[in-house]
């Protein structure tokens, strides 16, 4: 947008204050009598229609037309001053139209011209007494011009903000650095899970409960946060009256099971699920009428949780768009070269001689389909986050499956899980530690058999991976992929332990979500007994 | 198969990938009752190909540079369902097995798989073009059904896949052939299918449930 715009735009603005500056000044002047500020006040209106009708040329450029007019101005009130300072008043509407058209650029452009029009006009011309008074008229209506240009200029800059694309990208600019800064500031940070763990505790401090569970609400249906502790039972009722809470939006009781609502201006944010202690022997309505203020207590916290989840998205959203991105480079590129070198290797295969050669070729060929297989899982996965719809007990089947076949190593897989499921984003980083455990324990360990067991009753959940190797022969414990499983398990809140195991030979990797929970979880579970035969 | 009365198996290979290309059909060349018809990088030059040799078997990749190899095989089996039709990919995913049993393919092989199962499957699409052979389709078929993500219509999965792309309304009418305001209806739909508001995260949503898994239009 250039100032030529800007001018155009504000013409109807401009052309009025002039207008209203003329019939200002006209009346005390003709009130007076004296026919020199008369005269001042038609030449003045002379000026500004001059000026209006030069605002209609787009041909003549904004900036000089805005000197000369100021400076017509200034002159016309400076040669009046001998006889009255009546025209004083005038010096603030160039400074304004100027602060609206060009913004303050233009303001101190004018008010330049003005000053130094005044200075040259007044000083020498002996007719003009300059005393105090004079000077203070000056300056006060200078001043005067100065806000009215400084008002104009807002307007202009605002006006300039709002209707260009830029203007929209700078905003959105001004807000993430903004909340970049916040987000380092944030006392309890933007963590959801952290948060949660601190509703948790806050209502604990309130109400008698345990099994206190957060779940949140997206698109189709709630999940549940995995902070928390939780209680085995009837998962049912429990997403019953998670339902029921999110429908009403307010407070629920059956029996011992309660749920209530944060909420926010917004609306309701998540729903807290728990269980009464059964020595909390308060009637039903008194309970509901707890929980509902408890409710409203926590509206601070809901905020903060609010927060975070709409943060998590933002991430989320970033993150997507470059897993996308890397997955069509994959695609494209590598995988599809190695597919290729795969039909090659094919065709060696073929020209093999010697049975020994065959082997190799074929032992090549079986490599080489392995890695353009976990490509092509790459590929998708990239594309989907854990878009498995198996469980992760499922997933670590088969993939213990797959490197079974693969090895010859017998590998044993218990299962023990609810429906519930863990976040997908949980559940891939439980899969990938589980996948590292049984390459490491098939390639260094020189076991001749794996166990993993996997129990999951969100948020409690427990993978262990155990081999019957030499064991860990020390110096493992700094090793890249040691690394990685512990940063994968520190990611999602979990605890991880690789050792020897006692009295035996041999490793386990074990890696645990809310161990606190471990006993509540596995009350109904199998029974965790892996000792070798 | 080796037959010497029998003319030879006449076959197509479409693939935008030259190395994949030439790879494949050297396996196929190496066998003795199959002669490689014709090559082709692209939609466009297939089916110009496949008009002219008329072959057995088309072998085609799933993503092409104008388009999907699924264009390939409802273009032909509209008319023709005598011509073998594998879908040869390095997508993995339930949804393109299913897309491509639906479009009518004989069969369906990763690019992970050696070339020999390659040839047989289409071997095995020359003798019987209307089955669908496929590794993972009995487990595919048991997933779907304990699917309860959001059913999308076909158009509404172009459209989405045009959005992970990160195509704009205006793109996305071009591409489909649309017009905007019908975009529009179409992504106002999804958000509601997914529970979005926005298109990161529709995206988000659609990543998570796997619905993403469509080849990407070009």
């Amino acid at each position: 947008m250039t100032d030529l715009d800007d001018r155009a735009r504000y013409a109807s603005v401009t052309a009025g204050a002039r207008v209203f500056a003329l019939l200002m000044l006209a009346l005390p002047v003709a009130v007076d009598g004296s026919i020199g500020p008369i005269l001042s006040v038609v030449l003045l209106a002379a000026v500004w229609l001059a000026a209006v009708f030069v605002d209609g040329f787009a041909r003549v450029p904004v900036m000089p037309a805005l000197v000369v007019e100021a400076s017509a101005v200034a002159l016309l009130a400076a040669l009046t001053l001998a006889e009255s300072p009546v025209l004083l008043p005038a010096l603030g509407v160039p400074l304004f139209i100027a602060g609206l058209v060009r913004g303050s650029r233009g303001l101190l452009e004018v008010l330049g011209a003005e000053a130094m029009v005044l200075l040259a006009a007044t000083v020498p011309n002996d007719s003009i007494r300059v005393d105090l008074a004079l000077l203070s008229s000056v300056f006060t209506w200078l001043m005067v011009g100065i806000g009215l240009g400084a008002i104009g200029a807002v307007v202009h800059n605002l006006r300039r903000e709002q209707t260009t694309t830029a203007g929209s990208y700078r905003e959105a600019r001004a807000l993430i650095t903004r909340l970049l800064d916040l987000s380092g500031d944030l006392v309890d940070g933007l963590d959801p899970l952290g948060i949660a763990q601190n509703v948790i505790d806050l209502v604990k401090e309130e109400v008698p409960v345990s099994g206190a569970v957060i779940f949140t609400h997206d698109g189709h249906g709630f999940t549940p946060l995995l902070e928390g502790d939780v209680r085995v039972g009837d998962d049912g009722l429990r997403d019953g009256l998670v339902a029921q809470v999110l429908r009403d939006g307010r407070a629920v009781v059956q029996g011992s099971d309660v749920a209530f609502p944060l909420v926010t201006e917004a609306g309701l944010v998540a729903v807290v699920q728990a269980t009464m202690h059964p020595a909390f022997g308060q009637p039903r309505t008194a309970t509901l009428a707890a929980l509902n203020a408890l409710s409203r207590r926590l509206t601070p916290e809901a905020v903060q949780l609010d927060t975070a989840l709409l943060f998590a998205t933002i991430q989320a959203g970033a993150t997507a768009e470059e897993r996308q991105r890397l997955a069509r480079d994959l695609h494209d590129g590598i995988a599809q070269d190695l597919a290729a070198f795969g039909y090659l290797i094919d065709g060696v295969e073929d020209l093999a001689e010697t049975p020994a050669q065959v082997e190799a070729a074929e032992e090549l060929r079986e490599e080489l389909s392995r890695v353009v297989t976990e490509l092509r899982r790459a590929i998708f996965g990239l594309r989907n986050e854990a878009a498995s719809t198996l469980s992760l007990g499922e997933s670590v089947q088969a993939m213990a499956d797959h490197i079974s076949s693969r090895t010859g190593l017998p590998i044993e897989v218990t299962l023990d899980e609810g429906e519930a499921r863990l976040r997908s984003d949980v559940e891939t980083e439980l899969l990938r530690i589980v996948q590292e455990g049984m390459n490491n324990a098939v390639k260094h360990a020189r076991a001749t058999r794996i166990r993993v067991a996997c129990v999951v009753h969100p948020p409690y959940a427990r993978v262990r991976v155990i081999d019957n190797g030499r064991g860990l022969q020390g110096a493992r414990d700094d090793s890249h992929g040691l690394r990685i499983m512990r940063e994968r398990a520190r990611r999602i809140g979990g605890t991880l332990e690789l050792r020897d195991r006692e009295g035996r030979s041999g490793t386990e990797l074990s890696v645990e979500l809310n161990r606190g929970q471990r006993s509540q979880a596995l009350t109904s579970a199998t029974q965790w007994r892996y000792d070798d035969e | 198969m080796s037959d010497e009365t029998r003319s030879p198996l006449r076959v197509v290979l479409v693939d935008d990938h030259e190395l994949i290309r030439t790879g494949l059909s050297r396996a196929f060349e190496r066998e003795a009752d199959i002669t490689v018809a014709g090559l082709a990088g692209s939609v466009g030059q297939a089916l110009q190909v496949i008009a002219e040799q008329r072959p057995d078997v088309v072998v085609t990749d799933l993503q092409l540079p104008d388009g999907t190899g699924l264009d390939i095989v409802k273009t032909i089996r509209q008319r023709n369902d005598r011509m073998g039709l594998v879908v040869l990919t390095m997508h993995s995913g339930d949804d393109h097995i299913f897309a491509a049993m639906e479009a009518g393919a004989s069969a369906f092989v990763g690019k992970d798989a050696p070339s020999r199962e390659v040839v047989s499957a289409a071997r095995h699409s020359a003798i019987s073009p209307r089955t669908f052979l496929c590794s993972g389709l009995a487990g595919a078929m048991m997933r779907r059904a304990n699917d309860d993500r959001p059913r999308l219509s076909e158009r509404e999965k172009e459209v989405l896949d045009l959005l992970a792309e990160g195509l704009g309304t205006a793109q996305i009418a071009g591409r489909l052939y649309m017009s905007e305001s019908t975009v529009k209806t179409h992504i106002a739909k999804l958000y509601q299918k997914l529970g979005a508001t926005n298109r990161a995260q529709a995206l988000v949503t659609a990543m998570r449930t796997g619905l993403l898994s469509a080849v990407n239009p070009s």
